[in-house]
C-alpha cells in the first residue's frame, strides 16, 4: 500500500508539472496584452512597454516559466496584476465558499440520487420507477443557470425563504439554493447509474443464495446490493468533487457566490495571468489529490480492488 | 455495538448522509429566522459583478472605481456638482482656483490647512508632490502618465534622467506651483481626475503593493474600513472631514461585489440593495422595457447621455479604407436609426466625433444616410461593383448584434464585410496591430471633460502608432496642427469655438463613422434620493441620501 501511495504521489508531481507548463504555455500564447489592459486605453506606447517590462512579459518564454516555476516550489504563487494582492491567499480566501458548495452539492447527489436509484431498481419498471426516470430526466435537461434563476426567482424573491444570492452568514442559509441547483443534475446521473448496478447486483448469485437462506430484503439491501453497487458511485463522487472543488462558475455566477470559479473567469477575462496560473494550478491539485483520495478508499469499500 | 461499524461502510456512508441530511434540514429553518439584511437609511449598498481593479487614485482608471475614489480622496480641484452636469471647476483641497502666470503656463495653489488623513496627519505640499510625482514615476505603472508629461521636467524623470520632476514645486507648507512646458487649459481637468488625489507617502510606503486593495488612506468624506477581496468594500463616513457641504449624509457606503445584473435587479426591488453600478447597462437587457413600462419603476429611471462616441474606425493605411471615399460611403450607408433600435433606445444618434455633452460641440451632419451617395462614392472611388472587407467587433454587451446590423447595411451598398466576433481581450490585440483590423466597432469614453481628450490620445499623428486606440492610424497634419493650437489656447471661450472646425476637418476625412452616443439608464432603489448622475465621477455618494 505505501509503495502504491508513494507510486500516485509521484504522478501528482508530474501532473502537476505538466499542467503547470501546459497552462503557462497557454496563457503566453493567449492573445491580449495584460500591460496595455493594465494601463487603460489613453496611456502611451512607453507606459505599456513599461508596464511590459515590470512585469517581466518582454522575457522569452522559458525565462518567464523558469522564474515563475521557481517561485511556486517556494510557496509564491505571485501577485495578482489586477488587485496588486498574493494569488494563494486570494485564492485561499475564496475557497471556503467553493468547498461548502462541493460538499453541499454531493450531499444533494447522494440524498436525491441514492434513495431514488434503490426504490427505482426495486420497483423495476413500475410507476415509482418510470416517474424516476422522468424525473431524472428534467433533472439533467435543466440547465443549471436557468434553474438557478427560476429558484431565487420563486423561493427568494417570490417567497422571501431564502436570500436573493450573495454569500453571509449563517452561510448554510446562502448555501440551500446554490448546493441544490448544483447537486440536482448529479441526482439524476447517480439515480441511474445506481439503479443499473443494483439490477446488475440483484442478478448475482450470491443474492439469490441470501433470499435462499431466508434474509430479509432489508438485510439482503443493505449488506450485500449496497456495499457491491456502490463502487462506480464512489467513482462518481470523486470525479465530481474534484470538478465541484474547481469551481462551479456557473453556480457562482447564478446565485452571486464569491468562489473560485467566478474568480477563474474573472481573472480570464481581466488577463490576470498570476491569477490564472494559481487557480489552475490549485483546481489541478485538487481533482488530482481527490482522485487518489478514492482510488484509496475503493480499496477499502471493495477488497478486490485492495487485493489488486 | 457502535452505530458506525467497518464491517459495513455502505451502511456507515448511508448514516453519515442521513445524519448530516438531518444536520442541513435543521439549519435551513434556523438561518430563516436570521432575516435579509435590507439596505437600512444609513448604509447605501451598491452591487457590483466584479471587485474593483484598483483603491489606489494612481491606478483607478474605470467606471467602477472612479466614484469610489471620489469618495475616498480629495483632489486640489474638483467639479461643481450642484449645478447641471458638474463641468463647472471648483477648488476642492485648494482655497481658490490657481493663480495662472507666465502665459498660462504656471499654476500656483494655495493650499487648505485643515486638510487631513484619516490617520489624523495633515497633507501638506510635500504630500501632493509626491502624489503628483508618483503618478510620472514608470515604477507605479499608472495608466494616466501620458496626461502628466505636459508638466516641465516630467519627461526627464519619468525616464530616470532627474531625481524629481522641476516642474512640481512645494511652497512652504501650503503652497503649489506647477509649471507646464505650454499653456493647456485643460490641464485643470488632468488635476481633477482622480490621479490628482493626495495621497500619504508614509502609508503607501509601509504597504507597498497591498496599499491598492488592502491599506489605501485618504482625506475624502468617506474612509476605508473594509475590503474583504471579491465580497464586500465597505467605507464609513469621515467625521472629520474638511469640507462640510460634500461632507456625506449616509453613515456607511457598501459595494457587495459579485452579485450579477438579473440578482441586482431583484435585490434592488426587495430593498436589499440601492443601485447596481455596473457599466454600461445595470438594468439587465431583459428587463429593460419592463422597467420602463412599470409606472413606478420608470419614475424612478435616472438617464444620462455619456460623454462618449460609439463608432466605426476605419483603417486609413489599409486597403480600401486608404481611399477618403470609400470612408465616406461607410458613413452614408449607415442607418443610425436601426441600430438605435436594436439596443432599445439607449443612445443617442450622432453625425459628430465630440460628443454633445462635451464642451466645443458643434452640431454638423456631414453624412445623412444615403445608400445612393454611398454607391455614388463607390464607383468613384473604383469600386462600382463593390468590395470585399473584413469587419471586427467585441464579444461584449450589445457590440456583435450592432456589428451586425452595420455589416447589412454596408452590405446593402455593396461593401461586402465579414464580421468577426472575439472576446475582448483577442479583439483589442487584434486591433491594435498594423495591418490587421480594415475596420471595427468601438467607442471612446472622456478621460475628463476638456476636447482635447478626443483628439490628442486617439486621432492625433503622435498616437497613430501601433499599440494605442488610434485604431483607424488616422494622421492629417493640419488636423494635429488645428489642435495643437486650439490645446495651447489659453481663452477658453475663444478655444471652444475653434472645436467645431477641428470636428469638421476630421469628418472631411472621415476616418471614423460616428453612429450614436449611448445613454445611461440607472434604477435606483426607492429609498435613495437626491440621486443624479455626474458626468465625471457617474455616481457622487456624498451628495445622495436615504430615507
Amino acid at each position: 500500500m505505501a509503495r502504491y501511495i508513494v507510486r500516485r504521489l509521484f504522478w501528482m508531481v508530474v501532473v502537476l508539472a505538466g499542467v503547470s507548463l501546459i497552462t503557462y504555455g497557454l496563457t503566453y500564447l493567449m492573445p491580449g496584452d495584460p500591460a496595455r489592459r493594465l494601463a487603460g486605453p489613453s496611456a502611451t506606447v512607453e507606459v505599456v512597454r513599461n508596464i511590459r517590462h515590470q512585469l517581466g512579459l518582454d522575457q522569452p518564454f522559458w525565462t518567464q516559466y523558469s522564474r515563475y516555476l521557481g517561485s511556486v516550489l517556494h510557496g509564491d504563487f505571485g501577485y495578482s496584476y489586477v488587485q496588486n494582492v498574493p494569488v494563494l491567499p486570494t485564492i485561499l480566501d475564496r475557497f471556503p465558499v467553493t468547498a461548502q458548495l462541493a460538499v453541499g452539492g454531493i450531499f444533494v447527489e447522494l440524498l436525491v440520487g441514492l434513495p431514488t436509484g434503490i426504490v427505482s431498481a426495486y420497483r423495476r419498471g413500475r410507476l415509482a420507477d418510470r416517474t424516476a426516470t422522468l424525473l431524472s430526466l428534467v433533472g439533467l435537461s435543466a440547465p443549471p443557470f436557468w434553474l438557478g434563476l427560476i429558484l431565487l426567482y420563486t423561493l427568494a424573491f417570490k417567497l422571501s425563504l431564502f436570500p436573493i444570492g450573495g454569500y453571509g452568514s449563517p452561510w448554510i442559509w446562502y448555501m440551500v439554493l446554490p448546493c441544490f441547483t448544483l447537486g440536482i443534475g448529479g441526482a439524476a446521473v447517480y439515480t441511474r447509474t445506481f439503479r443499473s448496478t443494483i439490477l446488475d447486483v440483484l442478478d448475482q448469485p450470491y443474492v439469490r443464495m441470501a433470499r435462499a437462506k431466508g434474509l430479509s430484503e432489508r438485510v439482503i439491501l443493505f449488506r450485500h446490493v449496497i456495499p457491491n453497487a456502490i463502487v462506480p458511485i464512489v467513482t462518481q463522487i470523486g470525479i465530481d468533487f474534484g470538478y465541484f472543488l474547481g469551481g462551479v462558475f456557473i453556480i457562482e455566477y447564478a446565485y452571486s457566490l464569491p468562489g473560485v470559479g467566478k474568480q477563474a473567469i474573472d481573472a480570464i477575462n481581466q488577463l490576470d495571468i498570476p491569477l490564472i496560473l494559481g487557480t489552475v494550478l490549485f483546481t489541478a491539485l485538487l481533482i488530482v489529490v481527490s482522485n487518489i483520495v478514492v482510488d484509496l478508499s475503493l480499496g477499502f469499500i471493495d477488497p478486490r480492488i485492495r487485493a489488486r | 455495538m457502535p452505530i458506525i461499524s467497518r464491517r459495513h461502510p455502505a451502511r456507515t456512508a448511508l448514516v453519515a448522509l442521513a445524519l448530516l441530511g438531518s444536520i442541513g434540514l435543521q439549519a435551513a429553518p434556523i438561518a430563516r429566522h436570521a432575516g435579509v439584511a435590507k439596505a437600512d437609511s444609513s448604509t447605501l449598498i451598491v452591487d457590483f459583478i466584479s471587485d474593483f481593479s484598483h483603491l489606489d487614485p494612481s491606478l483607478c482608471y474605470d467606471t467602477q472605481c472612479y466614484p469610489w475614489m471620489h469618495a475616498l480622496y480629495d483632489q486640489l480641484i474638483g467639479y461643481d456638482t450642484a449645478h447641471g452636469n458638474g463641468d463647472t471647476l471648483v477648488p476642492d483641497a485648494a482655497t481658490a482656483m490657481p493663480v495662472v502666470t507666465n502665459g498660462g503656463k504656471t499654476y500656483v495653489f494655495k493650499l487648505r490647512n485643515d486638510v487631513r488623513f484619516w490617520d489624523g496627519k495633515l497633507a501638506t505640499a510635500a504630500d501632493w508632490v509626491y502624489s503628483f510625482e508618483r503618478i510620472i514615476n514608470p515604477a507605479t505603472k499608472s495608466g494616466a502618465q501620458a496626461f502628466w508629461l505636459d508638466i516641465v521636467g516630467a519627461q526627464a524623470y519619468a525616464t530616470r534622467k532627474a531625481p524629481h520632476v522641476s516642474g512640481i514645486k512645494a511652497i512652504g507648507k501650503f503652497g503649489l506651483e506647477i509649471d507646464l512646458n505650454s499653456p493647456y487649459v485643460g490641464f485643470l481637468n488632468v488635476l481633477a481626475m482622480p490621479f490628482g488625489s493626495v495621497l500619504e507617502q508614509a502609508q503607501v510606503t509601509k504597504y507597498g503593493k497591498s496599499y491598492d486593495a488592502l491599506h489605501p488612506m485618504g482625506t475624502g468624506p468617506y474612509l476605508f474600513t473594509q475590503h474583504a477581496l471579491n465580497q464586500k468594500l465597505i467605507l464609513t463616513k469621515n467625521p472629520h472631514y474638511f469640507n462640510p457641504a460634500h461632507a456625506g449624509h449616509i453613515r456607511t457606503l457598501q459595494a457587495d461585489i459579485g452579485v450579477n445584473a438579473e440578482t441586482s435587479f431583484l435585490r434592488l426591488q426587495k430593498g436589499q440593495a440601492d443601485l447596481d453600478g455596473d457599466f454600461p447597462t445595470p438594468i439587465p437587457p431583459a428587463e429593460f422595457l419592463n422597467v420602463l413600462n412599470d409606472p413606478a419603476l420608470s419614475k424612478r429611471v435616472v438617464r444620462a447621455v455619456q460623454v462618449a462616441t460609439q463608432f466605426v474606425s476605419m483603417n486609413t493605411r489599409m486597403k480600401p479604407f486608404d481611399n477618403p471615399l470609400v470612408r465616406r460611403a461607410v458613413n452614408y450607408a449607415i442607418n443610425k436609426r436601426l441600430i438605435l433600435r436594436l439596443v432599445n433606445g439607449r443612445g443617442q444618434i450622432t453625425d459628430n466625433w465630440l460628443p454633445p455633452a462635451m464642451a466645443g460641440y458643434g452640431k454638423s451632419s456631414p453624412y445623412p444616410y444615403s445608400q445612393a451617395m454611398a454607391r455614388k462614392l463607390l464607383a468613384q472611388a473604383g469600386y462600382p461593383n463593390g468590395l470585399s472587407t473584413t469587419f471586427y467587433s467585441d464579444n461584449l454587451s450589445d457590440d456583435p448584434r450592432i456589428s451586425q446590423a452595420i455589416v447589412a447595411q454596408l452590405d446593402a451598398v455593396g461593401i461586402h464585410a465579414t464580421l468577426k466576433v472575439l472576446d475582448a481581450n483577442t479583439w483589442q490585440a487584434l486591433v491594435m496591430t498594423p495591418g490587421k483590423a480594415p475596420m471595427t466597432w468601438t467607442a471612446w469614453y472622456q478621460d475628463f471633460p476638456d476636447p482635447n481628450d478626443f483628439y490628442e490620445p486617439i486621432l492625433s499623428c503622435a498616437s497613430a502608432t501601433p499599440g494605442t486606440f488610434n485604431l483607424a492610424y488616422y494622421c492629417n497634419s493640419k488636423v494635429d496642427t488645428l489642435a495643437h493650437q486650439l490645446k495651447v489656447t489659453v481663452d477658453q471661450a475663444s478655444r471652444l469655438k475653434g472645436y467645431p472646425e477641428l470636428d469638421r476637418m476630421v469628418m472631411a476625412d472621415a476616418p471614423i463613422a460616428p453612429v450614436f452616443n449611448s445613454v445611461y439608464y440607472i434604477l435606483p432603489s426607492s429609498t435613495l434620493h437626491n440621486f443624479y448622475l455626474h458626468n465625471v465621477w457617474t455616481l457622487v455618494f456624498a451628495d445622495y441620501t436615504k430615507n
